[in-house]
Order: structure tokens, then sequence, then C-alpha cells
């Protein structure tokens, strides 16, 4: 049907609305509320049906074993789940920085190598050193003050870095969004901390597109709590869409983290594989094979309809999905560590 | 330049003998200064002198003080009157008072905004830079965040900037300025697509918290306050009026003698003006024209000379235009031959003569072109050369009717569902679309909306409509054309690009067998990858074009208007047509004589669009047949006249409609004639012809019976775009129905049995051997 014929059917259903008598449009008005009610005198010429207006009533957030979250924007859902299988330390050793002496401008690999064949260990052992002493001494500061940025300009590699952090000071997360531009809200966030030594998976759900301000409020306050984050082509997707999304509701943005985008150590790994996307490094490094997981392309659908519909079990594998990725980025966090820890790129498989 | 000298090598010249059949000389004057109502900062004022301006013209202190009391402005003037300072300097004097204040620059073309940038640099006040498509990535965050003034087109605005305006939000929060120049440009199609992107812009910069004011030019049109107004759906405030000099110019008539073409002419034009060393601009209508005359007088003009002549126009690669440009403006090139691509107002320098091969369709592009030359108080010449086109010969007849004509006004349709469906789109996906922003479209916007919700592309909640599709809107949405474009390549040089063209054009152009000019050189198209969107060619050397024939259907799909007039009955409608290019012809490049054809298979195209068609009383058809006359050859020969005189009334060119007769219309069961927007959806073009359908008639038929021709010929009711290669048609059946259509009595002159018949068969193969037109 043409386009034509398609407005023209619409015409005559307008018009056969309007002639029948309005004896049951009356109480409607009551439920819509006095905003939007205003929205419509905005448009004298054709006000949309009432109908679609009023707002179904949030799924309760216990039908997706969650809990309400009340904020100044409104709320949204949180659901969290302490973690059965205790996950890997998942970070570096604090003194590995330490032995890498190439931090000091002018040390390069040689004569790295000829330090340490004198029998020196860290940047330690340098403080007192002639030449390189006073240059020691402000990287050790650096690295006190915890300057995971400066350091990453010396040239210091993500491995070494997190080992600056302590374990529950670094988040895991990875998004779920309804598109690929930052024009579309994002609906869902998955965190994973570690709290009192434990793996704690916390996942951020809006039932509906008008809940992402609320969750995104109290996403700033989680990452205003720790000063890490590990992503999965984050640099590329999530962090500029989180920022876009901040940017969108008006709301100021986080602080920047360090951020260590686990994709950039994934295509750098010795072993041949076929991709690089998250599942196949799983299947490949992991050793773990997902069942009935949702692809990616459809999430955007099933969320949208879920918002159509208000059916809790079409989001239930959508968060299951966003948990996987999410443990998976743990998981991965911990083999790319070994990987400059042993340096001979064995696989780890951890079952 | 002295022009009596220029005239005098041509009506000297051999082949000269009494084309000019009218001279009107139009007198320079001098300029008009005054005084702005406040001053300027001291750092613009500084600028300003040390570029040699000491005071402003009239309307460029009145541009300023306008847009100085938060007036939406439109300046209206000819070219190279200084109109760059009408918005250059408010912004720029804004811009010094408020440091984070930041202005949007958009023009219709690429190589405008080149040009103008150099124009903003030059004040050296502060960072401008163009973002556009051949902007590098690496350094497009930069500009995002330290232009102060950012210079871009329609194209990258709806592409690059509003789907990623949260990367924008620093520039949009603080937008103070949105100029669009050239606003003449934005008509029709393109102009109703740049309506839509401006009401986007103004959404997203209202979501950022900008309420932009809004500085715009246009050439002389009929209605620039109105055509703004629609434009930006704001109100405009109009700034007429140019003080700015002008030379003296001399405005020539051309006939062109029995027994030559047109292009013959404009050729033996050039060669006398370019031994001149006049520096000329010749324009023609058509690309394939351009490339044609260029050919001819390279091939007759000795090689130092006729390699400082060139051609410009649409489909040559960026690089190629940009460098013809520059040897313009060095003065190392002499003359180009131009289509109207070079119309808008790009610098090439001064130039002293100006041809103009072929009416270009409307009185505004005309002075368009005209402006091309004499400015600053320098004498000049323009030479307008009428080609076999009912509208060219009547204003050769009309010279007076040329010079009062008020120029057209310039068209858009924002209520085009096809067009907002796909701008719909676009909106939603950058901003959920909330009731109150219903407001800024046709309220065609809720159903189109409600049609978008049923193929599950927004959904509705809360009242806002949120884009739920996952693809990049603004891709599928093609500016220019509502089509795709297709390459040319060269598969003699390794498949190198060779320029482009739209969709609607490669069938009709770039079919297999076609002949491709290019630069003047001769390309015959192998192979039309109507997939891969691309036309296949390889160099040849023949001496032939080629033209194509269409088969067309017409269905009526839904009559918005019916009315009688004379006991005829018009109506106006939406339509679905049908064309399918069934093979074509080939006519020698000289002569014009037809060398043979092939036939072609290629798929059908289907327009749905907007068209006017009228039906003649059984009576009327009655009386024509009675006469002995060709009723279906009469149908045809109306349409072909009123779509050529059409762009009399609507701001259209001959090629934006198209036409169909029919001696039984299944639909209508009577012959009936159709007039229809060749664009989906339709641009206003065949409603106009229906309102104004008495006028249409009354103009089509003083064309038709002032013709001297016998039985029709490219001045009156042949037509250079007939699918049926101009078959049939019946000159005086025309005239019989055009008197009966305006309710006016006629007898016609009856054919006088076989010795009549021969006649017309002779005039007609006559026609044929002389008739190289296009």
């Amino acid at each position: 049907m043409s386009l034509f014929e398609r407005l023209a059917r619409l015409r005559a259903e307008r018009a056969e609305a309007t002639r029948t008598p309005e004896a049951d449009s009356a109480p409607s008005v009551a439920c819509s509320a006095p905003e939007s009610f205003k929205a419509q005198m905005a448009t004298p010429e054709r006000v949309p049906d009432e109908g679609t207006f009023a707002r179904r009533p949030p799924v309760p957030a216990a039908r997706f074993g969650a809990s309400e979250v009340q904020t100044a924007c409104g709320s949204f859902c949180r659901r969290t789940r302490p973690l059965a299988a205790a996950l890997p330390a998942f970070l570096g050793r604090p003194e590995r920085i330490l032995a890498n002496l190439k931090l000091i401008w002018g040390i390069g690999p040689v004569t790295e190598a000829a330090l340490k064949a004198q029998g020196v260990r860290s940047l330690s052992d340098l403080t007192e050193h002639p030449r390189w002493g006073e240059e020691a001494r402000r990287v050790l500061a650096l690295v006190d003050a915890r300057r995971a940025a400066e350091l990453r300009r010396r040239g210091a590699s993500d491995q070494e870095l997190l080992g600056l952090f302590q374990p529950h000071e670094v988040a895991c997360l990875d998004i779920e969004t309804t598109g690929l531009w930052g024009n579309q809200p994002l609906f869902l966030v998955g965190l994973l901390r570690l709290e009192g030594g434990r793996p704690v998976l916390e996942q951020l759900l809006a039932r509906h597109y008008s809940e992402e301000k609320a969750l995104l409020t109290y996403l700033a306050e989680v990452l205003a709590g720790v000063r890490a984050v590990i992503t999965f082509n984050g640099k590329r997707f999530d962090l500029p869409y989180i920022e876009q999304r901040f940017i969108y509701h008006g709301l100021p943005q986080p602080k920047e983290l360090f951020h260590v985008d686990l994709y950039f150590h994934a295509r750098r790994l010795p072993q041949a594989l076929p991709n690089h996307r998250l599942v196949t490094l799983e299947a490949y490094l992991l050793g773990t094979e997902r069942e009935g997981d949702v692809p990616g392309y459809l999430v955007p659908t099933i969320y949208h309809r879920f918002v159509r519909t208000g059916e809790p079990e079409l989001l239930l594998p959508v968060l299951e999905h966003n948990a996987q990725d999410v443990l998976s980025l743990a998981r991965l966090l911990y083999l790319v560590g070994q990987e400059g820890e042993g340096g001979c790129g064995d696989v780890v498989r951890s079952g | 330049m002295d022009v009596e000298r220029i005239l005098r090598a041509i009506t000297t010249h051999p082949c000269y003998q009494g084309q000019i059949t009218y001279r009107r000389h139009l007198p320079g004057r001098s300029a008009a200064y005054a005084e702005p109502a406040g001053p300027l900062p001291p750092e613009l004022q500084a600028s300003l002198e040390r570029a040699g301006v000491r005071r402003l013209y009239t309307h460029q202190a009145a541009a300023l003080d306008a847009a100085r009391r938060g007036e939406n402005i439109v300046v209206v003037t000819p070219t190279a009157s200084g109109k760059t300072l009408c918005y250059n300097l408010p912004v720029l004097a804004e811009l010094l008072t408020d440091p984070l204040a930041r202005a949007l620059y958009i023009f219709p073309t690429k190589a405008l905004t080149q040009d103008q940038l150099k124009a903003v640099q030059r004040f050296g006040l502060v960072p401008a830079a163009v973002y556009d498509g051949d902007t590098p990535d690496t350094v497009k965050a930069e500009i995002r965040e330290t232009a102060r003034i950012v210079l871009t087109n329609p194209d990258m605005l709806h592409l690059g900037v509003l789907p990623n305006h949260l990367k924008w939000h620093d520039f949009l929060a603080h937008l103070k300025f949105v100029v669009i120049d050239e606003i003449h440009a934005y008509r029709g199609v393109f102009g109703t697509q740049v309506a839509h992107i401006l009401r986007r812009l103004r959404r997203l910069a209202a979501h950022h918290g900008a309420n932009p004011q809004f500085i715009l030019t246009s050439a002389t049109i009929a209605n620039p306050a109105e055509h703004a107004e629609r434009l930006t759906g704001l109100p405009v405030t109009l700034i007429e009026g140019s003080g700015a000099p002008q030379g003296a110019r001399d405005f020539l008539f051309w006939r062109v003698p029995q027994h030559t073409t047109y292009l013959r002419e404009v050729v033996w034009l050039l060669e006398v003006l370019l031994q001149e060393q006049a520096r000329t601009i010749a324009f023609a209508r058509a690309r394939q024209v351009v490339e044609r005359i260029l050919r001819q007088v390279r091939r007759e003009l000795a090689p130092p000379l006729a390699a400082r002549l060139t051609a410009y126009r649409g489909g040559y690669l960026a690089v190629e235009r940009r460098e013809i440009e520059l040897e313009l403006f060095s003065g190392r090139l002499l003359g180009v031959v131009a289509t109207n691509a070079l119309e808008l107002g790009i610098d090439v320098g001064e130039m002293e003569v100006c041809l103009i091969a072929g009416y270009p369709g409307t009185i505004a592009s005309t002075w368009q072109q005209a402006g091309r030359v004499g400015r600053r108080e320098r004498d000049s010449l323009i030479i307008f050369i009428a080609v076999a086109n009912p509208l060219d010969q009547y204003f050769l007849r009309h010279p007076e009717a040329f010079f009062e004509k008020p120029t057209e006004s310039a068209l858009i349709d924002t209520a085009n569902p096809y067009l907002l469906l796909g701008q719909a789109r676009c909106a939603a996906q950058e901003l959920p679309l909330t009731p109150a922003d219903l407001a800024l479209w046709d309220p065609v916007l809720v159903d189109l909306l409600t049609i978008l919700e049923e193929d599950g592309q927004v959904t509705r909640a809360d009242g806002r409509w949120f884009y739920t599709g996952q693809d990049y809107p603004a891709e599928k949405v093609n500016l220019r054309t509502t089509g795709r474009t297709f390459q040319l390549r060269d598969r003699g040089e390794k498949n190198r690009l060779v320029g482009t063209m739209d969709g609607h054009t490669a069938f009709s152009e770039a079919y297999p067998g076609a002949i491709y000019l290019h630069q003047g050189e001769t390309y015959r198209v192998e192979e039309l990858d109507i997939p891969g969107e691309t036309a296949y060619l390889r160099r040849v050397d023949v001496d032939y074009y080629t033209m194509v024939g269409r088969e067309k259907s017409t269905e009526i799909l839904e009559t918005l208007a019916e009315k009688e007039l004379y006991g005829h009955r018009f109506a106006v409608g939406r339509l679905r047509v049908r064309t399918r290019v069934t093979g074509y012809i080939k006519k020698h490049e000289l002569t014009g004589q037809v060398l043979g054809g092939e036939s072609l298979s290629l798929p059908e195209e289907v327009l749905e669009t907007v068209g006017m068609w009228f039906s003649p009383s059984a009576e009327l058809t009655a009386r024509v047949r009675a006469a002995g006359l060709d009723l279906m050859g009469g149908l045809h020969a109306v349409e072909h006249a009123a779509i050529a005189l059409l762009p009399l009334y609507a701001m259209c060119d001959r090629g934006d409609v198209g036409g169909l007769s029919t001696i039984l219309h299944p639909q209508t069961g009577e012959p009936t004639v159709f007039i229809h927007d060749a664009y989906e959806g339709g641009v206003g073009f065949a409603e106009k012809g229906y309102e104004k359908a008495e006028e249409l008639l009354a103009a089509t038929l003083e064309a038709v019976a002032a013709c001297p021709c016998e039985n029709g010929c490219p001045s009156c009711i042949h037509s250079p775009k007939c699918s049926n290669f101009n078959r049939p048609l019946d000159k005086e059946a025309a005239i019989c129905l055009l008197h009966g259509l305006l309710g006016r009595t006629y007898e016609p002159a009856a054919p006088a049995g076989i010795k009549a018949l021969k006649r017309a068969n002779l005039t007609r193969l006559l026609g044929r051997l002389k008739g190289a037109t296009v």
C-alpha cells in the first residue's frame, strides 16, 4: 500500500471516529497527566488519542528479582547478586610497576637491562642513584599518589597500573542500549565489583525510557566511588555512549576514571582467533559456551517490545546476557593480567 | 571592456546575418552609503578598514541594524554587492562581544563554503573552520570544540552534525546565529529537505539551550521573505535594495537563423570572443550540451586559444572543479562553458561577456547568470541566445516581457509526506518527538508517526515518540534527489571514477549503448550495474549522441480536487507513474540526423507523485476528429507545449515535470492529458498548473499559434525529452483543442487530402534533418 493510500486510510478512520458519539471519552481525561495535557493543547490541529498517553504502572522490581531505587529524578530497578564461585583475584600485584625502570625518562630497554644486571630490582633501589635518583623519586611519588594517567604516559602498561588499585576500587562495566548512536536511550548497566572480598554483580535497569535519568544519577554515584573501570570496547562504545547520555539529560559528567579497554588487549593476544568478539574470546580462551544467549542485535528490539507490553519475561534473557558479559570481563581481565606476568603467553583455562 | 569593439567583431564576422534582434542598455549605478545605528567593536572596525572598507553600503548598514535588533533577516541583493558583510558584520560583532557565542554558516555547495571560509578568515578575528564531507576525521573533534564559526552545507548538517548533536553540545548550547547563504538555491525537493533540516536544527538547539537568530541571503526572487519564513518557520525581516555600484550592461537577444543550430552559433561566438581576449562565460542548459560546445570549439580553434576554454558542470570530481575555478580566477583560462552548477556565487573573478544559450528556465536564474558580468562599474555584454523552445521563442518575440516580468517564486512543500516521512525518522532518532514539537511541522506529521509506529520504527511512550530502529536514518534520506547516486567508471582505465550521476538520470543517460560526454571526451556506456549503482564506460571516438525512449503509464490513486472549465474536466490528485526505458536513438552530433536506434530492456521505475490532468469534452474531441485532425497528436502536442510553459507560473524546470497523454485513460474513460511532478510525492508544480490552468492554456495557445512553423517544431510542440521521439504530434489539432479548452471558437484548417499529408510528411522530414535540438 502506498504512503498516500495509508494516509487516506488514517484520515478516513479519523473522520469515522469523530462521527461516533463521544460518550465514553470523558473519563479518560482524568487519567492524563496535567503535563501531557498541556502538551496536547500546544497542538490544537490534531490531538493524538489519549489512551497511549496514560502510562502503564511500572513492572514491580521484584519481578526481576530486583529492588526499587528512588532518586531525585525518579525510580529505577537495581538487581544485585553475590557470585557463588569466587573469581580469581583479578588485579596484578602492586609491586609489579616498581620493577619497570623504563618509567624514568631517559631509561630505555638497554639501560634497564644494564641496571638489572647490576642488581637493581626496583625503582626504590634507584632513589639514591646519582643520575636517575631524582627521576626515580618523582616516579615513586606518582606511584604513591596513584597517578595512573601520568604513569601511563610514561609507558606503564595496564597490567602494571591495575596493581595500583585496591580490588574494591575497580569496576567491570557493560551497558545495553537501544541503538548504536548515543541519541537513543541506554537501559541496562552491568557492574562487577568486589565488596568485602566477594565479587558482586550489580545491574541497573530502566524499565522505561523515562527511567534512564534516574539510573544515570545513580550510576554517577557508583562511579564516584571507584577509581578504575574495565570494559570491552568501552573506549569506542560504552564510555562515549554514557557520556552522551549524561549530556542528553543535562547531568554533570562523572570525573574521568582510569580505564582499561580489554578489547585492545584481546587484539594483542598471541593466540590465533577467528575474531575478537567477546563470545569468541570466551569460547577460545575461557572455554565457556553460552547457552540460549540473546544475540546482541536483538537486544534493542526486545527492550522496545518490553516497554510496549510490560512483560518482564522478555527482559530476563537480556539481563542474563549482560551478566554473562560482565562476568567474562572479569575473567578476561585475569587472563590479561597473567599475560604480562608470566610473559610466556600460555592460555590459562579456568574451566 | 570596450563593448562596441566586441560588437563590431561580432557583426562583421562572416557568420553574422542580423541575429541580434533586440538590444537593451542597462545603465550602471553608483554606490549609496549609510552609517549603521551603533558603532562596531573597534577590532572589527579596524579589520574592515585594513580591508579597504571605509563606509558601508545602504543594504549592509540596514542588515547590521536589523540583526542587532535581534530580528531574523533575509538580505536580497544581486551578485557581488558585498553581501557577505551583511552577515559577517553582525555575527563577528556578537562573537567579539560574547566570548562563548558560536555561529553556523550554511552554503549550498562545498565550493562556496571554501570561498566563504577565506572571506571570514580575512578578518582574522575568530577561529573559523569548514566542517563538511572533505574534513578529515582527525580534526573534527577540534573543530567542534574550538571553531567559533563553523561553515558547512545542508548535507553535512543533515548527515553528520544533527545526528551527532550530543557531541556538538557546547557548540549548540551557545549557537547565536545561523547564516544561510543563497536561499534561492533551496527550492523544490532540495529546499523542502532543507526546511526540515532547519526545523531539526532549531529543535536540537532548543534542547541544548539555545535559540539562534537567522540571517539569510537570496538572489532576486519574487518571494524572498515568504521563502525565508517557510524555510526557517520563523518571522523574517526583508532587507532589499542594493547600495553597491553596478557597471553598465548591454543585453542582446539573439535569433538563431534558419538552417543552423544554436550550438553552431554559440561555437562561433565563443571563437570570436576568445580571439578578442574577452573573458567569457557561456551557460548552457544541459550537461551534454556543455560538453558538445567545448568539443566543437576545441576542434575549430587553434590550440593555444582552444586550451584557454574549459567546461564546468555538476558530475565532475571536486578536485577537477576546484582547479577550474582557480584557473578562471587567475585568468589563465579565458572562457568557460558551464551549466548552472557555476551559477551559485562561486567567485571566478571578473567576467566580461556572458552568453546564455537557452533560457535557463526562470527569470531569476537568467539574472543570476547575467550577474556574472559587469561588477563594480565595468561595462559588459550579455547575449541571450534563444534556442528552439517555446519559452525562448516567446521572449524573442516579446523581449520587453522579459524585462518587465517579475522573477519567479521559490516553492517548497513542507507538507510533502514522502519527504517528511524520512525527515521524521531522522528527527525522532536525534531526540524523541514531543507533542510540542509537532507545531514545528505540518499537521500530517502525526499521521506519519502513526504509520511509523505501525511499521515498528517508532514507539510512543509518555506521549513522546521514540525511535526504535537501529539504523542511521539520515543515511536513507538523499537530499538533492529522491534517488541514488551512480558512479561512472572507465573500464579502459582500470575502472577510474570519471564522474557521478543521480539514479533517475542514470536510467535515462547511462543505459548500455548511451554516449556520455566528459570534458569534451566521448564515452560509450558498456554496462549499467543497477544494484551496484555503477555505470561502466569505455572511451570511444564517435560523432553521434544518444537519446532515450520510454514507455509510460499513469494510474490515478486519489483525486484531490476537481473543477470544470468551459465544459472540460480538470483535476489534480495523486498518481502512480510507471516508466520503462525501451530503447534509444543515435543522432548525428552536427546535423542532428537520426542514424539508427537500439531497443533495451531495463527495469521499470515507479514514481508516486502529484499531477494534474484534464479531459476535453466529448463534443470538442468529436469536433477535432470531424475536422480530420489527429486527436492523439493534438493531445500530445498540447501536453508538450503546456509543460514547456509551466515554468512561467511555477519555479520549476521543464525537467521537473513530466507528462503523458492518452486517447483513452482507463480511469477517466476519456482522452486525457496528464502533467505531473517528476519527484516522489510531488513538490507542488503540477498543483500550481491546476490552479492556474486557464492562464497556462492561454499562454500555451499563444505560443503554439504564434509559432511560424507549419506543422510543429522544437520551438512549439516538440519536446527535447519526449519518450516517444515526438510522435505523433498534430499542431492544428492542438490549436483546435486549446481554443476549445479555453471556450473559444475556432475553425480548424482541414487537411486537404493526400496532397496535404504529403506536405506534412515532407516538413516533418525537413524538420528532422535540421532539428538538432536538446
